[in-house]
């Protein structure tokens, strides 16, 4: 286990960017933030048996293992929470109202900014934003989201497709060619 | 930080890349460190090695019980029929069968010292879906899961029939 001392490094390294890759899941700032703590605290305990050889990319491999391990515990947070509540819609969070609230999106003529995107994207149905946050966002690819989600490669391709043709057409432009 | 309207998708792709860090605005919820700093305070004083000493006791324990009741086989009976790789449906499979046994147990009122041993059996100090690493695919921690807990209900089960 890590001294104190590292652990609190860790933890002011990453806790912002899980925190956001959590929230953008799951919807909820509660639960993301428990997310993202168990996320650090799995690998400054030791928990997840994980043990990093010392080696000039060992920062790279520390994030990349945090990153995921925080997707793939936000996502069984979302599915928890599903069931719990008996959605109907396999990850939408429709009681989550501060992130996932229904997001009118304007079509006028001014450039789009980082806002508008994430707008474009929290508005997504459930599913679709899923993938989006994680192809996109996360940068994960379908082979690391199917054996997250369980679900086939090509389903997930074909639903980043039809997510593709909402964001486009959500972004009011003519961004799919 | 502002997008041209024309454009096409991959430049859209392009975007969210170049202002990855962006996206991360969310702040964290006020007083964030300070519990973080508590829940951490409790693990300093759970050292890892006692921890996996009690899942290897609790796992010995379930073989101890095993042999005891020599159970000719386990696996003799398919718990998991129907159930994927995904790990939370395996461990409410695995509490369902165990509900469903227990509610048999003690229906027609059990010896306590079956009862407690049922107990002890199923009891789990950490559940096993939280201690796989993370480096293992599903399948393997699918496995791992249906067989542990599939040789925990034969055990069960055998402590069932003994009433």
């Amino acid at each position: 286990m890590m001294t104190r001392e590292e652990s609190i490094k860790i933890y002011n390294t990453y806790s912002r960017k899980l925190f956001n890759i959590s929230f953008r899941i799951v919807g909820d700032s509660d639960l993301a933030e428990e997310v993202m703590q168990d996320t650090i605290l799995k690998f400054v305990t030791g928990r997840g048996l994980f043990i990093l050889p010392a080696g000039a990319d060992r920062e790279r491999k520390e994030g990349a293992w945090l990153t995921k391990t925080c997707v793939r515990a936000s996502i069984d947070a979302l599915r928890k929470k599903k069931r719990e509540r008996l959605f109907l819609d396999e990850y939408a969070v429709e009681e989550a109202p501060e992130y996932f609230a229904p997001v009118s999106i304007e079509r006028e003529e001014s450039p789009l900014s980082v806002e508008k995107v994430k707008s474009a994207i929290r508005g997504l149905p459930g599913p679709y934003r899923l993938i989006v946050t994680l192809v996109l966002m996360e940068g994960l690819d379908y082979e690391e989201i199917s054996e997250l989600t369980g679900e086939s490669e090509g389903t997930l391709r074909t639903r980043f497709s039809r997510a593709r043709k909402m964001l486009a057409e959500r972004l009011g432009d003519d961004t799919e060619s | 930080m502002i997008l041209n309207r024309e454009i096409n998708m991959e430049k859209f792709e392009e975007y969210i890349k170049m202002y990855r860090e962006a996206f991360d605005d969310k702040e964290l919820p006020e007083g964030h460190l300070d519990r973080f700093e508590r829940r951490l305070d409790t693990f300093d004083t759970r050292p890892r090695r006692s921890y996996l000493w009690l899942m290897a006791a609790g796992i010995a324990a379930v073989v101890a019980v095993i042999v005891f009741l020599r159970l000719p086989e386990s696996g003799q009976r398919d718990w998991f029929a129907g159930v994927g790789v995904d790990q939370v449906d395996i461990c409410e499979t695995y509490y369902s069968n165990v509900a469903d046994i227990y509610e048999d147990l003690f229906s027609a009122g059990t010896d306590a010292e079956l009862g407690l041993l049922a107990e002890s059996v199923v009891d789990e100090t950490s559940p096993l879906i939280d201690l796989l690493p993370d480096e293992m695919g599903a399948e393997e921690k699918a496995a791992v899961l249906k067989e542990y807990y599939g040789e925990l209900l034969d055990a069960l089960l055998k402590i069932k029939n003994i009433k």
